[in-house]
């Protein structure tokens, strides 16, 4: 069990650091130059000669890459080309508003999913359960940019019911005073007390977390699905069911809990998707996370922003996911 | 036998659904059950012995299975009628539990023999969970494991396959019900244990005064517990009567060579000529389903087969004989 | 008697075609979107030739039509530039095939020797090959394609080749497991013996045998996949204006939408509808193919 978690450990920092190795490496077949877009179009070739060097895009790459690497452990992830800010300063205020979206809507997945899974894996072969297939397999179908727009077509412009997009209306901007505690506009409303803000923030949310919830739904319904056709066709539900345990009993406790350890893995990786399902959507909806952060960085090609967002995302994935194994691996009542 | 039998199975045939149409699984004439008796079921594997325990506590799974017709009635009350709410609240663990094959796989993995236990406890018996959890840990004396509590705190994948089945057994008798069946509750486990667990069955039900029915493959288990017997092949009851007129005077072939691929002690050498030949004689539609195996045939065979009193309460499935004339071979 | 022996071996063979198809068609949806694949790929095909000069419907614009609701004329409406939208869309199809067939075939290019390889040589060779591949899985898949077709530049070519980068560790993984059983087999092993050099018993055998799980692999990616290209696109990354590309005839639409629907909605549901049927077709597939659930 140990020389396992330690072996999982060892895995990941490998893998994290192959992440960083490619990324780096990515960052430098760009076919522009940085160094011009770091002064500007009007730049002499003067100017660009100088910031090349400023920058260290003239020395040899090896050095370059031990430059990068000894800032990272500082926890430097250079400039942004287009803002001239430090990425990781820009990463820190851009990130609540996302992580607000990607919790909201695993919590979505994890409430509709879950007992979608399971009423359908229970009814199989019946209209409910062509029904989830459907939804399930639907969902992970969807180009999400495009739901997000036609939500917006349906909610804000048809019926007028909810806000096209932001964080909270302009009025109440200018009328409030907008909380700044967590980064967590719904925590810092509640946290001020402020109902109001609470009430316009979390209209404001309703859209895209559901845009960006409809994946992972479908993801984790079909996955706890196939789980618990495996354990429903299992003796020990034929025998709790013998006991005339009540089906309800049956069902959401003795056959949920043993897809557990499934229903965590999905929620790793589901996770690490819609974080960068937030790419595409986050723009569409003027939502202030690192979705429309790099959505702007891939436009106006300031490569250490991407380089920085793509290292946060791939090491949050790598880090679910280590978690999610070692979980299962230390309980025993998820482990079998 | 005028009494009226505690569980009464009358004409039932089942049949299963696969991509090749549709094919009888069980096809049982009539089985009768007294209240108190242990009867004893014999089969090879891939009789139907599973489909008929399951059948009873309606846990069939429908599709593939399809009960194409019958009755199966406990105190006169048709169980197929019933809906599945019905048998939960009435009939599983009230009236009747049943004990699986498979001491591996029948206690969920993921909660402790004590959580299991008391939920059973609290669903059939309507205690509060210290009542419960004092009757659990009697019910684990009762099956004879030592440091019931302790057991009670254990997940089953640290006990072994013994102690699991005893746990299985203290399970099905914690619902409290009156009438058990028993599938092949020894046949994953060693040979030293496997008589452990069958004492146990048998001195539960002369205690307790439940009900068994006992599913085995070795008629050997069946002459230990059993008052009353059926031979069961391809689904049909070939053969039935007091477990020692099946034992002693075996009349239909199967069950003659059945019995003859025990060796009685060390010394008998099997008659290799009369052990079961293998399943690749020709077919017939109708007819006698031992057919193709079968030592003796003859013409008759390819008719229509009825159950025919040979003697007292013993039936037999065979063309050989004749209804009232005593057969003894 | 040789040729009834080789019936024999044939029949189980034959069996287990019927079951799969008996599978198949039992399955409704399963069925709905094996058609529906068979349609698109027949539109890919078709409508190039119907509307031969592509170019006549990407630079065909009527400023004096721009943003018509849909009609009889015009069943999708038109866009900014007075371009039927049906047409576009139409001619999307064969962008959206195409593009994700070279992506799958480039990665399998990648994948399937370097799976080979590990499966085959085994021991370091192998832990290096897959250690690689756990690096790139450390990405999540639509990451990985972001970032290298940011770095690269954006043009359709290079979202394939950003895919196909980020595509072919799963099948290096799967060709993996397959080679690690087939060079246990005997007829490997014979070819060993007889000193076959490794490359020819790699190509030769082991990749002819893992030919059936790479397929129903393949298959089930080519929905992500278009799903992937249409994103690419929409990001700005993918194909570039004026290719009617769904993706990016979406993100076109973002700036009339509100007031066109149709703009944004024809096309995005063109993306939904064959990614869906591919999918569908996908699950059936594995369903039907996976010993586990088929039993049922």
């Amino acid at each position: 069990m140990k020389s396992y978690i330690l072996k999982r450990i060892l895995l990941g920092l490998l893998v994290l650091s192959g992440v960083i190795v490619i990324t780096f490496f990515l960052a430098r077949i760009m076919p522009s130059n940085p160094a011009a877009q770091w002064v500007g179009p009007r730049a002499t070739q003067e100017q660009i000669d100088k910031a090349t060097i400023e920058l260290g895009l003239d020395k040899p790459l090896h050095v370059q890459f031990g430059k990068y690497i000894t800032s990272l452990f500082k926890g430097d992830l250079g400039v942004s080309l287009r803002s001239k800010q430090p990425i990781i300063k820009e990463l820190k205020a851009y990130l609540p508003p996302t992580i607000e979206l990607v919790i909201l809507s695993t919590f979505m997945a994890v409430i509709i999913g879950v007992p979608l899974g399971l009423n359908s894996a229970n009814k199989k072969d019946q209209v409910l359960d062509h029904f989830c297939r459907f939804f399930s397999v639907g969902s992970v179908s969807l180009p999400i940019f495009w739901v997000a727009l036609f939500l917006q077509l349906i909610f804000f412009r048809w019926l007028g019911a909810l806000p096209i997009g932001g964080q909270l209306d302009t009025k109440i901007r200018l009328l409030y005073e907008i909380p700044h505690h967590t980064g967590f506009m719904l925590i810092d409303s509640l946290l001020d007390g402020n109902l109001i803000i609470f009430k316009d923030a979390f209209r404001h949310m309703i859209l895209p977390a559901v845009t960006i919830a409809l994946y992972p739904i479908g993801l984790v319904a079909r996955m706890t699905r196939s789980a618990l056709l495996e354990i429903l066709s299992e003796d020990y539900i034929k025998a709790a069911r013998s006991y005339g345990l009540k089906e309800r009993l049956v069902l959401w406790k003795y056959a949920l809990k043993n897809s557990l350890g499934t229903t965590i893995t999905v929620l790793a990786l589901s996770i690490g998707y819609t974080l960068v399902n937030t790419f595409l959507v986050e723009a569409i909806f003027s939502w202030p996370g690192i979705g429309s952060y790099i959505a702007t960085a891939v436009m106006s090609l300031d490569y250490p922003a991407i380089m920085g967002v793509t290292l946060f995302s791939a090491c949050s994935y790598i880090l679910l996911n280590l978690i999610a194994d070692i979980i299962i691996a230390l309980d025993p009542r998820v482990r079998v | 036998m005028s009494e009226k039998p505690y569980l009464h199975i009358k004409n039932l045939k089942i049949n299963f659904k696969s991509f090749e149409g549709e094919k009888t699984i069980i096809n049982i004439d009539e089985i009768k059950i007294n209240k108190g008796e242990a009867y004893g079921i014999i089969g090879e594997s891939g009789t139907g012995k599973t489909v008929l325990a399951l059948s009873i506590l309606q846990l069939l799974e429908m599709p593939p299975g399809k009960i194409v017709n019958g009755q199966i009635l406990l105190e006169g009350e048709d169980l197929l009628k019933k809906t599945q709410k019905q048998m939960q609240r009435e009939i599983r663990g009230k009236k009747i539990s049943m004990i699986f094959q498979d001491p591996m796989s029948t206690l969920n993995p993921v909660f402790t023999v004590g959580e299991q236990m008391i939920k059973v406890i609290i669903e059939n018996q309507k205690l509060n969970k210290k009542e419960a959890y004092r009757k659990a840990v009697e019910m684990i004396n009762i099956v004879k494991l030592p440091d019931a509590e302790r057991v009670m705190d254990k997940y089953p994948h640290e006990l072994s396959g013994g102690q699991r089945q005893r746990v299985i057994i203290a399970l099905a008798l914690s619902c409290g019900a009156e009438f058990i069946i028993a599938d092949e509750p020894t046949r994953n486990l060693d040979v030293t244990i496997q008589a452990g667990i069958l004492k146990l069955i048998k001195e539960l039900q002369r205690n307790l005064k439940v009900t068994v029915l006992f599913i085995a493959n070795n008629p050997g288990l069946i002459s230990a517990t059993c008052d009353n017997a059926g031979v069961l092949y391809k689904g049909e009851i070939i053969e039935k009567g007091t477990t020692k007129e099946i034992l002693k005077n075996p009349q239909h072939p199967y069950t003659f060579t059945l019995l003859n691929a025990i060796p009685k002690n060390k010394d008998t050498k099997i008659d290799l000529s009369k052990v079961i030949p293998p399943n690749d004689g020709e077919e017939i539609k109708e007819g006698c389903i031992y057919y193709n195996r079968c030592l003796k045939k003859q013409e008759n065979c390819k008719k229509e087969q009825k159950l025919i009193n040979v003697k007292d309460t013993h039936y037999v499935k065979c063309s050989l004989y004749k209804e009232g004339v005593n057969n003894e071979q | 008697m040789n040729q009834s022996q080789f019936l024999k071996t044939l029949k189980p063979k034959f069996k287990e075609f019927k079951v799969s198809l008996y599978l198949l068609k039992r399955n409704r949806l399963t069925k709905i979107a094996y058609y529906g694949v068979i349609l698109l790929m027949l539109i890919a095909i078709i409508v190039p030739i119907l509307l031969p000069s592509s170019k006549h419907v990407n630079q065909d614009t009527h400023p004096e039509d721009k943003l018509l609701e849909p009609s009889l004329q015009h069943p999708f409406g038109t866009d900014e530039l007075g371009r039927d939208i049906l047409k576009r869309v139409l001619i999307g199809t064969k962008i959206s095939l195409k593009t994700a067939l070279i992506a799958v075939g480039t990665a399998l290019l990648i994948g399937v020797p370097l799976g080979a390889i590990a499966g085959f040589f085994g021991g370091i060779i192998d832990e290096i090959i897959m250690r690689f591949t756990d690096i790139f899985l450390g990405f999540p898949p639509l990451l990985l394609a972001i970032a290298i077709a940011s770095f690269l530049g954006p043009s359709l070519k290079n979202a394939m080749l950003a895919i196909a980068v980020s595509w072919w560790p799963w099948y290096a993984r799967i060709i993996r497991g397959q080679a690690v059983t087939i060079k246990e087999r005997q007829f490997v092993k014979a070819a060993k013996a007889i000193g076959a050099p490794s490359s020819k018993i790699i190509f030769k055998h082991i990749i002819p045998n893992c030919v059936a799980p790479l397929i129903v692999q393949a298959s089930m990616d080519i929905g992500s996949v278009i799903l992937t290209i249409a994103s690419l696109s929409f990001l700005g990354l993918g194909a570039q204006a004026p290719a009617p590309e769904w993706g990016l005839m979406v993100s076109t639409s973002r700036n009339y939408f509100l007031n066109a629907w149709w703009y944004s909605i024809f096309p995005g549901l063109a993306i939904f509808f064959t990614v869906l049927a591919f999918n569908l077709l996908g699950d059936g597939l594995r369903e039907i193919l996976d010993p586990k659930t088929r039993k049922n």
